[in-house]
């Protein structure tokens, strides 16, 4: 007998009609929100603490990982790193939280959908060139033209089809590797719904994590490359 | 999971994934190469020569890219050879 296939998105009535990437995405999104609204305001309630508590309580939660994201920016680019942790740390949490929720039965993850990683990975590709004509002005069109000026005509577009191949390959490996592991998942979850999927899960886990890090890692190396001066 | 790797193995790490990231980027610019000839050819009509040239300056995207990532190579060798 054929049954509804039952998502969290079917809960609520104005999400029902949605595509599920875009709902799945609304609800991910709505506890990333609920999440950063809690920690904002314990963190300001005990601003003037200076001693931490004892045990482990939501606070230190959300302060490891704001400290880690800004960590690992700082140190993967540099002191500049600072003017791009809002971006990258949102992109991370959208991300991490959107492959983690495809563990979750009930959830189909927004990441394994063409749109959702293309919409990432496009916003890093203008980002990438807001901040570099930012950074130089108009003579960031001088990334493109190559070591010699006489070498612009050959250079341009093979710059520029590297430049399109950036965002393309971001968001290709991520729709690739969530709805790959999400895929065999289900299929091993069809087969034997005991045990059996575990281990597949537990690699779940891991390529959520390791996606995630892929992708802020190359976009980070690509917003360092548009603000920095040597020539490449 | 990566605050806690150490730092020797973060290195590594990190140009596993620029490493693993050189294939996709390099099919990707030759298909980019092509696909922009293909149009450009569709819309001044003289198939087949830009796809052609187009090609070609996918190849040299892919082969950029493999430029970049051999002085980034060199680079981190001798920042390691320094240490």
């Amino acid at each position: 007998m054929e049954h509804e296939v039952f998502t969290w998105a079917s809960l609520f009535p104005f999400l029902k009609h949605l595509p599920p990437h875009v709902s799945n995405g609304i609800i991910v999104s709505v506890i990333l929100l609920i999440i950063v609204f809690l920690g904002y305001r314990q963190l300001k309630k005990k601003e003037d603490e200076v001693v931490p508590e004892p045990n482990f309580s939501f606070k230190n939660f959300v302060e490891m990982i704001v400290e880690g994201i800004s960590n690992l920016v700082v140190d993967s680019m540099g002191p500049r790193g600072k003017e791009f942790i809002l971006l990258v740390g949102t992109l991370a949490l959208f991300i991490l939280f959107n492959n983690l929720s495809g563990l979750v039965p009930g959830f189909l993850p927004a990441t394994d959908n063409v749109n959702t990683t293309f919409a990432c990975s496009i916003t890093v590709f203008v980002m990438t060139h807001y901040y570099g004509f930012k950074e130089h002005g108009i003579k960031y069109l001088k990334h493109f033209t190559g070591p010699f000026w006489w070498l612009a005509p050959l250079m341009v577009p093979i710059e520029l089809i590297g430049h399109f191949a950036r965002p393309l390959s971001l968001g290709l490996r991520l729709f690739g590797n969530i709805t790959g592991d999400h895929l065999v998942t289900a299929i091993f979850f069809g087969l034997v719904p005991l045990l059996v999927p575990l281990p597949v899960m537990f690699l779940g886990l891991f390529v959520a994590f390791v996606q995630t890090f892929v992708f802020v890692l190359l976009s980070m190396a690509y917003f360092s490359g548009a603000i920095s001066h040597e020539e490449h | 999971m990566y605050m806690v790797l150490k730092d020797t193995k973060r290195d590594t790490f990190k140009s596993l994934i620029d490493y693993s990231s050189l294939g996709l980027e390099m099919g990707l610019s030759v298909a980019i190469g092509i696909v922009i000839g293909y149009f450009l050819d569709r819309f001044f009509k003289t198939y087949p020569y830009l796809t052609i040239i187009f090609t070609f300056f996918g190849i040299g995207a892919a082969f950029k890219t493999i430029i970049i990532l051999i002085k980034k190579m060199q680079k981190e060798d001798e920042r390691n050879n320094n240490k």
